[in-house]
């Protein structure tokens, strides 16, 4: 269980999101809103990479201004363009995420053969086409044994064959470590295999429930 | 987006230049060293040899804002007629290349006014050698976009022989984005450190004066803080989502430093004077290395750009500046700047939040697709 207390987010004192609580469980959310709404500033937020006003919290009291680091552990976002310097390899950014993460060697060797960059970990950035840097930000995602997992449109980009992996990935994820997935995506979410729980809206600034999915 | 940019973009090069030629140099040094460089034609290839070097800088600059991703729209270029395309690309470098110009120019007068017609027209040939080869690598890069990354062949050697350490992702990014910007920085604080402690072989001097030539060394180590910094924030910010203990990200930094800050450690060990007391090295070394953690520190206090953090630099180096002359000690002033440096730094790393309001030289180094 996911807990989000009094939540707002500002840029220069101008008022991007503001979610005053909610409760997410184990299971995948669909987080929907137009360009320039706000997801990917609130999906930031929750990871831990830009700081927001409020709190994050998990079912044990871990959260996002009291325990970063445990908090950290417990949270992972890929985002919706990955960039990353050009001269590192996938080698180099999966191990050292891994290590971070505390990541058995074997789950790193599984997620990369899932994505199937394993036979690009030598190559450097700069030869990846931006789907092979998609399935590098996502297999990065994956590492450790995150609670919160946030995917900011994780379906652009990605061929068929890799979106079929990827929702096989999110379900093992809820099933096994009783994750909590958060979705952006432009795409429609209802024609995947994918079971949405709730989807939400971010509209004028605040979260709304939208229809069910 | 060319000019405008480029200018900007280098305005600590030029200032560097203007403070260096206005500032040690009077006007007969500027006169003896032109009739010096025009005496032989031979001699006219030390400047023309600077101005490629300077061609060299505008190029880079040139390609990399060709290649960011927010100037795409500029491919439409190749739909222009030819004669137009040239006359743009001409027009471009010529503004560019003005400084350049400007010193021909003087060269030339010079030339003339004692006869050296050969001279006169090297530099005249130089000139169209920097205008041509400038503007065809503007035009051939305007004409190719998306040229295609090659990998290096030292990275192609030892990327499957080598899995990175984590100080080495910024060393990296520094030598390969920010190589003239390190080179200069090394070039001058060398000369700084060794200049200092040749001083000590011609009279006798306390550790002051060390201390205040580390200070100005380190001080031009100041773009090579902020290049850090903008790694770790904007190339890397995703580590910040990563459960990494404080400790170990400070040591991740503090071991580029260390690696970063290598030159100017050999030089000072290798010329320490004999006057001195060995226990002196190791002060003034600690004092080195607390600058750069200072100014980390200071850093991640606000988000600022170069243009905001250069007079607090200047403020802290004349405050420095004081305290070494009122005697206080290297050990305590390194001591204190670590201390405080590492102290801002943990108390404002989470709530620090990089914008990309930065200076346009950052910007434009942002070219994430070439290697």
């Amino acid at each position: 269980m996911v807990k989000i207390i009094n939540f707002s987010k500002r840029f220069s004192g101008e008022l991007i999101v503001d979610i005053p609580i909610l409760e997410l469980s184990s299971g995948a959310y669909w987080i929907k809103g137009d360009n320039g709404a706000g997801k990917t500033t609130f999906f930031r937020s929750l990871a831990g990479l830009i700081p927001c006003a409020g709190d994050v919290e998990f079912e044990d009291g871990v959260s996002l201004k009291h325990s970063p680091i445990q908090y950290r552990k417990r949270v992972a976002y890929a985002e919706a363009e990955p960039l990353f310097p050009p001269y590192l390899t996938s080698k180099d950014l999966l191990s050292f995420v891994a290590k971070a993460r505390n990541s058995a060697p074997v789950q790193l060797q599984l997620l990369t053969k899932k994505f199937g960059i394993d036979q690009y970990r030598e190559k450097s950035c700069a030869t990846y086409s931006s789907g092979m840097l998609k399935k590098l930000s996502l297999a990065i995602a994956f590492l450790g044994s995150p609670k919160l997992i946030i995917l900011d449109e994780p379906l652009i980009t990605l061929d068929e064959n890799a979106q079929t992996i990827l929702t096989a990935i999110i379900e093992e994820y809820i099933r096994d470590q009783q994750a909590t997935i958060l979705l952006s995506s432009h795409h429609l979410l209802e024609n995947t295999e994918l079971k949405i729980e709730k989807s939400f809206t971010i509209k004028d600034k605040i979260l709304i429930a939208s229809d069910p999915a | 987006m060319f000019v405008r940019q480029f200018y900007i973009a280098n305005a600590g090069f030029f200032l560097l230049v203007i403070g260096f030629a206005g500032g040690f140099m009077r006007s007969y040094d500027h006169i003896a060293l032109a009739e010096f460089f025009i005496s032989t034609p031979a001699l006219v290839t030390l400047p023309i040899t600077m101005w490629l070097l300077y061609a060299l800088m505008m190029m880079n600059f040139n390609q990399e804002t060709v290649r960011q991703k927010e100037n795409e729209f500029i491919y439409c270029f190749i739909i222009l007629p030819i004669v137009e395309q040239w006359w743009m690309v001409v027009r471009v470098v010529t503004i560019q290349l003005l400084p350049v110009f400007l010193y021909a120019a003087f060269l030339c007068l010079i030339g003339w006014k004692h006869g050296l017609i050969y001279s006169v027209v090297t530099i005249a040939v130089g000139i169209m050698l920097v205008v041509t080869i400038s503007a065809c690598h503007f035009r051939w890069w305007l004409h190719h976009p998306n040229y295609e990354a090659k990998t290096w062949l030292i990275s192609r050697f030892l990327n499957p022989r080598l899995t990175r350490p984590f100080p080495l992702f910024f060393i990296e990014w520094i030598v390969r984005k920010d190589l003239a910007m390190l080179a200069g920085s090394k070039i001058f604080s060398g000369l700084i450190i060794w200049g200092t402690t040749a001083l000590y072989k011609t009279d006798t001097y306390d550790v002051k004066l060390l201390s205040i030539g580390i200070l100005i060394a380190v001080t031009a180590n100041a773009g090579i803080i902020l290049s850090v910094h903008r790694v770790e924030n904007f190339h890397l910010h995703f580590v910040r989502g990563l459960p990494i203990p404080f400790l170990r990200r400070v040591s991740s930094i503090l071991i580029s430093f260390a690696v970063l800050l290598l030159p100017e450690t050999i030089i000072l060990a290798k010329n320490f004077p004999a006057e001195l007391p060995w226990i002196d090295c190791v002060n003034v070394i600690s004092f080195l290395f607390s600058i750069p953690i200072f100014f980390y520190g200071i850093l991640y206090v606000k988000d600022r750009n170069q243009d905001e953090i250069m007079p607090i630099v200047f403020y802290c180096v004349i405050g420095w500046f004081v305290l070494i002359l009122f005697n206080a000690p290297p050990w305590l002033l390194g001591i204190v700047n670590a201390a405080a440096g590492i102290m801002l730094w943990k108390k404002f790393y989470y709530s620090f939040e990089y914008q990309t309001r930065q200076t346009p030289r950052a910007k434009n180094q942002t070219g994430l697709l070439s290697e």
